[in-house]
C-alpha cells in the first residue's frame, strides 16, 4: 500500500550519467527541452531522439521505469493530439461532419506528440539519475550569483530538502493514522465522492498535528545546534565540475549545434 | 472466545529487491479471559502480529481463528472483525481529531451503526471506565487535556466499540511514571471487569511479569517462546541474548543468589522476591 510508494523516482544504479554534476545535468536539460521547440522537422527530431538514447543506454535505468513517467500524462499527450489534429487549417484531407483533418494538422501534430514524448523522457531522467538531495544542491549552487539581488537560495533549496526528507515519515504517518482509524471502524473505500471526502477528515487533523509537531522538533534540533546563524556554510559533499563533467558539455555543445544547423540549412 | 494462530506468516513487499519476512510460521493459542503479554525487540514483529489479529493486515499465509471464525479469509466480513477486536495503536493520542471528547469517543460506535441512544451510552460507559470524569471532559478539547488523559480517551475510542478482545500496543510509551501506572491499573481493572481477553505489547518485563497469565516471545518475526510469565522469565540468559531482560524482582534474585544467599523458585514481583529474601536471612 502507502509503503510501496518511493520517493520522487531516482534510480539506484552506477553510471556515467548518475556521476555528472547535478549542475550540468540541470542546464543541460533546460537547454533540451528548448532546443526540442526549435527544431521544426523529422530529421531534427530523429537526431534529438538519437541524443536522448545515447543518454539512456549509458544511464543504465531500465526502459520500463523511464516509459513510467510517461504514463501520468499520457491523457495530456493524447488531448494536445486530437485538438491538433482537428484544429490545424489547412489542407483538407478528410472531413467527417463538422470536423477537418488536414495535413497540417497531422504534422503539427506528430510533432507536438514527439515533442512532448521527449521532453517527458529527458526531464525524467534527470530525476531517475539524480539524488534529490544532488538536485536541491545542484539548484542551490545556480541559484547563488542571484544572491547578491537579495534571493535567498541557501534558504529555499534548504526549504526543498527538508520537504523531500519528510515525504517518506509523512507517508509513514498517515499510513499509521488510517490503521488507527480503520480500526476504529472507519471506511474509506466505499460511499459517494461526498462520503468519501467526509471520510479524509479523521485522517487529515492528525496528520497536520503530527506536521505540525514535527516541524517544531525539527526547529528546535536546528536551533540547538546553531543553524542559521548567518555565517557561510561549508557542506560535506561538494559539487564538483570533473573532466567527465567538462566532456560531458563539449559532447552536449556539438549536439546543440547540430541541431541548430539543421534547422538553418534544411 | 479463543483466538487460535496457525503458521501465520507475512512478507512484507513480496518479489520486490526490500522483500522482508516480518512473521515467519507463528502459531499460538490464547484461552478465554486470558491476559497474554507480547515482548520483544524493536522490529521483532509484536506490531505486525497485533495488526493481523484486527484484520489490518492479511497474512500472506496462515490462519487466525477467532472462536470458529476464520478472519483471514477472502470473505470475513472485516467490519465485524474490528468490531470484536479492538487495537489500540502506539501513541493512540495522535489519532483523536475531534472537536470534542465526546465526539472522538463516539467516531467508533457511529461507524458500527449504531443507533443515537446507543452510542451516548456507550461513549459514557467507555469514559468512565477509563478513570476519567465523563461529565467534567465531555465537551472539553481532546487537545486541552494533559498527555495521559490524552491516551485514556484515545483507549475509551476502542472500548466505546464494544470489543470482546482488547489490544493494546505499547500503552504506556512515553508516559511519566505516574502515568504509566494509572494507565496499567486502568488496562488491569478492565481486564477484570470484562473477563476478556486482553492481550498488551510491552518492553517493561515488570509490567508483564506481574500483570500476564502468558507470555508471548517474538524474535525476528519468529515467536522463540510462550508460556507462562514464570515459565518464560526462568530462561534468563536466552532473553538476555535476545536484547531481553528480567523482571527486576527476578533479576535481584539471582545476583542474591550469585552472592550466595539460598532462595528458591521463581519470582515475578518485588514482594515474592522481599518475603524469600526475609525467609533466607531468618534461617
Amino acid at each position: 500500500m502507502i509503503r510501496d510508494i518511493t520517493l520522487g523516482q531516482y534510480y539506484q544504479t552506477e553510471s556515467v550519467i548518475h556521476r555528472l554534476d547535478p549542475r550540468f545535468k540541470i542546464i543541460s536539460t533546460l537547454l533540451y527541452i528548448v532546443a526540442l521547440f526549435f527544431i521544426d522537422d523529422f530529421i531534427g527530431f530523429a537526431i534529438a531522439w538519437l541524443g536522448l538514447e545515447t543518454v539512456i543506454c549509458l544511464s543504465k535505468v531500465p526502459r520500463r521505469f523511464i516509459l513510467k513517467g510517461l504514463r501520468p500524462v499520457f491523457l495530456i499527450i493524447a488531448f494536445t493530439l486530437i485538438i491538433n489534429i482537428f484544429m490545424t487549417q489547412g489542407q483538407v484531407l478528410v472531413e467527417i461532419w463538422r470536423f477537418h483533418i488536414t495535413k497540417e494538422g497531422l504534422q503539427m501534430a506528430a510533432f507536438m506528440g514527439i515533442r512532448l514524448v521527449l521532453l517527458i523522457i529527458g526531464s525524467s531522467l534527470l530525476t531517475l539519475t539524480t539524488r534529490p538531495i544532488s538536485l536541491t544542491d545542484g539548484i542551490e549552487s545556480l541559484l547563488s550569483p542571484f544572491k547578491r539581488f537579495g534571493l535567498p537560495a541557501h534558504e529555499l533549496a534548504m526549504m526543498m530538502t527538508i520537504a523531500l526528507r519528510f515525504i517518506p515519515t509523512l507517508l509513514e504517518e498517515t499510513d499509521k493514522i488510517m490503521k488507527a482509524q480503520q480500526a476504529r471502524g472507519a471506511d474509506f473505500e466505499s460511499g459517494s465522492l461526498l462520503r468519501r471526502a467526509k471520510a479524509l477528515v479523521p485522517i487529515l487533523v492528525p496528520l497536520f498535528i503530527s506536521a505540525f509537531r514535527i516541524a517544531q522538533d525539527l526547529a528546535m534540533a536546528m536551533e540547538a545546534r546553531c543553524y542559521g546563524s548567518g555565517l557561510p556554510r561549508t557542506r560535506m559533499h561538494e559539487i564538483r565540475f570533473t573532466r567527465t563533467d567538462a566532456g560531458a558539455a563539449v559532447v552536449f555543445v556539438i549536439f546543440l549545434a547540430v541541431i541548430v544547423l539543421e534547422r538553418l540549412l534544411w | 472466545m479463543s483466538i487460535t494462530v496457525t503458521e501465520l506468516t507475512h512478507i512484507y513487499s513480496p518479489g520486490q529487491p526490500q522483500e522482508q519476512t516480518a512473521l515467519d510460521n507463528i502459531s499460538f493459542r490464547i484461552a478465554d479471559g486470558t491476559f497474554a503479554g507480547i515482548i520483544g525487540h524493536t522490529g521483532s514483529g509484536k506490531s505486525t502480529l497485533v495488526q493481523h489479529l484486527n484484520g489490518l493486515l492479511k497474512p500472506t499465509s496462515g490462519k487466525i481463528l477467532v472462536d470458529d471464525t476464520d478472519i483471514t479469509a477472502s470473505g470475513a466480513d472485516s467490519r465485524q472483525v474490528r468490531r470484536s477486536i479492538g487495537l489500540v495503536f502506539q501513541y493512540p493520542e495522535y489519532q483523536l481529531f475531534e472537536e470534542t471528547v465526546e465526539k472522538d469517543v463516539a467516531f467508533g460506535p457511529t461507524n458500527l451503526g449504531l443507533s443515537q441512544d446507543e452510542i451516548s451510552e456507550r461513549v459514557r460507559e467507555a469514559i468512565q471506565l477509563v478513570g476519567l470524569d465523563y461529565d467534567a471532559v465531555r465537551g472539553v478539547s481532546p487537545f486541552e487535556l494533559s498527555g495521559g488523559q490524552r491516551r485514556r480517551v484515545a483507549i475509551a475510542g476502542v472500548i466505546a466499540m464494544g470489543p470482546r478482545v482488547l489490544i493494546l500496543d505499547e500503552p504506556t510509551a512515553g508516559l511519566n511514571p505516574r502515568a504509566h501506572q494509572e494507565i496499567l491499573d486502568m488496562v488491569d481493572g478492565i481486564h477484570e471487569r470484562t473477563g476478556n481477553i486482553t492481550i498488551m505489547v510491552s518492553h517493561n518485563m515488570n509490567d508483564i511479569a506481574r500483570m500476564t497469565d502468558q507470555v508471548l516471545v517474538m524474535e525476528r518475526g519468529r515467536l522463540v517462546m510462550d508460556g507462562t510469565p514464570r515459565e518464560v522469565f526462568s530462561h534468563g540468559d536466552e532473553l538476555r541474548q535476545l536484547g531481553l531482560a528480567l523482571p527486576d524482582a527476578a533479576e535481584i534474585a539471582e545476583e542474591l543468589r550469585r552472592a550466595g544467599l539460598p532462595l528458591t523458585g521463581s519470582f515475578m514481583t518485588m514482594e515474592e522476591t522481599a518475603d524469600a529474601v526475609a525467609k533466607a536471612l531468618k534461617k
